[in-house]
Parts: structure tokens; sequence; C-alpha cells
């Protein structure tokens, strides 16, 4: 599905990212950990078209992203929730699910008939349990809210790959609990790739677990063999 | 359609918007028969003016394009109506095409470098701060094109079936139509999905381009129909006064404009068009008792607005209403 291969990142002297190899396959639950400074944001900032990489290429369905704007690579269907929650202060959940739903494409026909998402606005937020905020303003959101409401907003794009970058920062036990429960929610539908600090957040949900240090991978394995992983203990688990 | 049909329906049923709305077009129609010709020739101004701040504010307030040529964009507007009449003896309403596609491809021009190549917001305010200042110029200097520091005169609306626009209460009622319909237009734009676009894009650009949107391409596209909106303002206007000179492109009305917009709530749509509407019609009242009147009220009104009241008088009616 999504096939990263010998991906570099270079700033000036910093090798941020070097020769990674990852590929994350068709409907699995990806994990991305590492020590901060490994080079988790920047693969994803390199994924979705943010940065362009040193070298390597990055090929979702065999079609390679590298050159792609964001916006075009979100269109072919890589959608992205981000470390900061980004969202829009004086718009409402509903308005931020409405303008996820539509075609980005289609300006000028917005202008001639607007389209009515009302259904599948209420599905969505249901989901993320904002079913009864969507007429809230999203300044007025607490931070668990804006953080589901980020994710909601990538569930209302037509993605097939979603990538999580630290979705539980800033969640109490409750909202990660809650976090767990929708990306679970997600995985029938759904590719997804997510970089979390909270392991206990990504062994419950991964399939399989990419740990970077150093900008390199160190290692590619299930949940339950990455923690026994003699190295990974060391570098990240402080074992 | 019926959903922007029902956005304009709920703005005009809204308690005292829509009773604030009516009486003010009503006040408009009847105008005519119950003022003198003189005071409906400074209406007319008044609203044409209305319609130049709305079209500023689509760039400066909806947009966040800061705009220094608006009144370069006013100037082509009328310069191209009084080339073709005075110049060329050609059909009034030629001018109006040929304003619109001149407007409209100088300022694809003038933006798409700084806007789709992202150089900087700074360069765009410098781009069109020398275009406003070039063209400001070129109108002197271009004597056998532009008429000079005389302009091109004189430009007399033609008769329309048995009306003669010429005179000033039929060319009130045609500015009224013009604006009318370009407001309303512009009113159902921006309450659709592509005023939202632009309503969201600028709280965050970041988000917009990750949900897949090209915020470039619609912020070139707000600001080319903002430049052309300036220029049909400007094509109106020329047929009030009947002369397209230099002054139409001074830097002073680009300032003017800015305040209005600054005063009425930068992105409130109806703010600018009433500050433009008021503020036009105190500078004739206070042109024949305070000449240097106006330009002293600006001026404070300016610096005023932007320490104490920075989201305009209809900003903050709004923030009171949330």
């Amino acid at each position: 599905m999504l096939a990263i291969e010998g991906l570099t990142k270079t700033f000036d002297s910093v090798v941020a990212v070097d020769d990674v190899d990852l590929e994350v396959r068709s409907g699995e639950i990806h994990g991305l950990i590492g020590p901060n400074g490994a080079g988790k944001t920047t693969t994803i900032n390199l994924i979705t078209g943010e940065l362009q990489p040193t070298s390597g290429s990055v090929r979702f369905k065999d079609e390679d992203l590298v050159g792609l704007s964001p916006s075009t690579i979100a269109r072919r269907g890589i959608g992205r929730s981000f470390q900061v929650v980004q969202y829009f202060p004086e718009m409402t959940v509903r308005e931020h699910l409405h303008l996820a739903l539509r075609n980005p494409s289609k300006t000028v026909r917005s202008v001639l008939a607007g389209e009515d998402y009302t259904d599948r606005i209420e599905s969505i937020a249901s989901v993320v349990h904002l079913e009864n905020r969507l007429d809230i303003v999203a300044k007025n959101l607490s931070h668990g809210e804006k953080r589901f409401l980020d994710i909601g907003v990538v569930l209302g794009l037509d993605s097939e790959v979603i990538l999580f970058d630290e979705p539980a920062a800033g969640l109490n036990t409750s909202e990660t609990n809650e976090l767990r429960g929708v990306i679970e929610d997600l995985r029938s539908e759904y590719t997804i790739l997510i970089i979390e600090h909270d392991i206990e957040l990504v062994r419950s949900v991964a399939d399989r677990i990419t740990v970077l240090q150093n900008g390199s991978v160190l290692a590619t394995e299930s949940p339950s063999e990455i923690v026994n992983n003699p190295e990974v203990k060391e570098v990240y688990l402080g074992e | 359609m019926n959903a922007h049909v029902n956005s304009l329906r709920q703005y005009l049923t809204d308690g005292n918007n829509r009773w604030i709305g009516v009486l003010f077009v009503l006040a408009l129609l009847v105008l005519p028969m119950v003022s003198q010709e003189y005071f409906v020739g400074i209406v007319t101004k008044a609203v044409i003016f209305g319609l130049f701040a709305i079209s500023v504010d689509i760039a400066l307030g909806y947009t966040g394009l800061i705009t220094l040529a608006p009144a370069a964009f006013f100037g082509i507007g009328a310069y191209s109506v009084a080339k073709v009449v005075v110049d060329y003896d050609a059909s009034y309403w030629l001018g109006f095409p040929i304003a619109i596609i001149v407007a409209a491809v100088v300022a694809f021009l003038i933006g798409y470098v700084p806007i789709k190549r992202r150089i900087g917001e700074v360069y765009f305010v410098l781009f069109t701060m020398a275009f406003g200042v070039i063209v400001y110029d070129f109108t002197f200097v271009t004597t056998s094109f532009t008429g000079g520091s005389n302009g091109l005169a004189y430009v007399s609306p033609p008769m329309f079936f048995t009306i003669n626009l010429a005179e000033t209460v039929p060319f009130y009622y045609f500015s009224l139509f013009v604006v009318g319909i370009l407001v309303v237009g512009l009113y159902l734009l921006l309450r659709s999905d592509y005023g939202r676009i632009l309503h969201a894009s600028r709280q965050n650009e970041v988000r917009m381009r990750y949900l897949g949107y090209d915020t470039d391409r619609e912020k070139l596209l707000a600001w080319i129909i903002s430049a052309t909106v300036s220029s049909i303002a400007g094509a109106v206007y020329v047929g009030t006064i009947g002369v397209a000179s230099p002054s139409l492109m001074e830097f002073a009305l680009t300032g003017e404009v800015i305040i209005w917009v600054v005063v009425g709530g930068a992105g409130t749509f109806v703010g600018p068009f009433i500050a433009a509407f008021v503020l036009s019609l105190l500078e004739n009242y206070l042109g024949s008792v305070w000449a240097e009147g106006y330009l002293i009220v600006l001026g404070v009104l300016f610096v005023a607005f932007i320490f104490l009241l920075p989201e305009g008088i209809m900003g903050r009616l709004q923030q009171g209403e949330d």
C-alpha cells in the first residue's frame, strides 16, 4: 500500500532521516516509534509532501509521491493528523467536517450548488465522540476534543491511508482509552501509520512496529517481538 | 443553489438585519423622488464606493492579502470605459468587458508569483505597491494614450432604449442596479463553500492543504475577483464624473478604501460597504464646511480603529452576536 525505500533527508550536515525502508501493508496498523529526534515526524512530513527527500522514494499504490504537494497527496488518499492539533478556531465542528467531506477540486461547482453532508457529518462525529458538539466553535473545545476533531477531519477525507502523528499527546488516561477504541474501530476501513510515544497504546493497536533511532530503522517486528528486542530495549525502552 | 438562497434568506430574515437592510434599499430606491438631483449624484458615488470597499474586503478581509493597488484597478476600470468612448468612439458598454479582462489579466500577472510561488506575503504587498505607483505614473507620462494629467474626457453614458443614462437619476438607478447585482452575487459567493474555504484558509492554511485544498489557487482566484470588481466599480464611477484622470489612481484613494474597510470591519462584507457609504457622504459634507476635515477625520479614525477596535464596527457587532 505504502512503500518507502531508501528515504533520506538531510538539513545541511544533519541527517534527519537516513536510508529508511518502511512498508505499510494494506489494512494494517503500523506503529512508528523512537526517541525524540529519531526522525518520526520528519518521515511523515516526507510522506505527505511537507518536505522533499534528499533521496529515496515514497510509493503509494505504485505511484511515486515525491515532488507532489501536500494537497495533491491528500487528494490521492493519504490523510494525516498533527502532533500539534491543527484546526480552524472560529469554525464549528460541523464546518470542519463539511470542509473535509467536500471535494476540494470543486470550487466553482460549490458556488452553484451547496452540497448537503449532514448524514456523513453526524456519522463521523459519532465515531470520534463529538456528536453532541457539532455546533461548538473549535476554540471552545477541550484539548481532547480538539484531538478527536483532528481525527474526525481526517476521516472526512476520502483517505485510504491515515497517518497519525502522536494522537495521544496531551490526552488523559480516559481519553487515551477512547482514542484506542476509535483506532480499533478504524482498523477494518483504513491502513494506518501511527507515531506515538505512548508505547502501551501502540502495542495494543499495532500489527507491526518500526523503531527509528537517529534517523535509521532499528527494527520492524510485531509488538511482542519489539518489546523483547534487546536493541530496542536498550535504546528506547531504557532497559 | 437552494442552500445559497436559504443562506441569503436567513441573513435577510435575521431580526434587525432584515429591517435595516430592507429600509436601506427602500431609501435608496425612493431617494430621487424626495431629494435634489445634486444629492442623488453624491449618493451614486457613495454606492459605487461601497462596492469598491467590498471588492477590497475580499482581498484584505476574506483572503488576508494586503493590497496597495485598489486605486490602480479602480482606475483601470475607469480608463477602460473612457478609452473606448473618448478615443475610439465605440460603445460605452464595450468598456465593461475590457475593464474586466484587463483587470483580471493584470491581477493574475501581479498575484501569480507572490501567491502561487509563495515567496512571502511581503512581496505581494511590494508588488501591488509597485504596480500602483507605476500605473499612476503611466497615466501622466503616456499623454497620447491616457490624456496625461488632463485624463480622458468626456465620458457620457449612452441611451438605454428610451432612457438617457447621461442624466443623473437614470444613471443613479443604473449604478444601483450594477452595484446591487454584484453585491448580491458576491454575498452568495462568500456565503458559499468558497467563502468557507477562504475563511478556513485564513485561520489555518496548513490544515487546509492537508485537506486537499489548493489554497494558493483559491487565494489567487479571490485576488482576481477582488481586482475585477474594483475595476467594475471604477468603470461605473467614470460615468458619474465624465472624466478618467490620474486622480482615480492616486495612492490617496487606496489609503481611503483601506480605511473604509478597517473602520467597517475587514471580512464582514457589509461593514466596509456601510463605512464607504457613510464616509464618502461625510467627505462631501465636510468639503463645503471644512476642506481639510475629511482627511483629518480619516487619519484619526484609522489610528483609533487600529488601536482600539481593529475588528471594525461590524466585526465588533458580530462578536457581540456570537
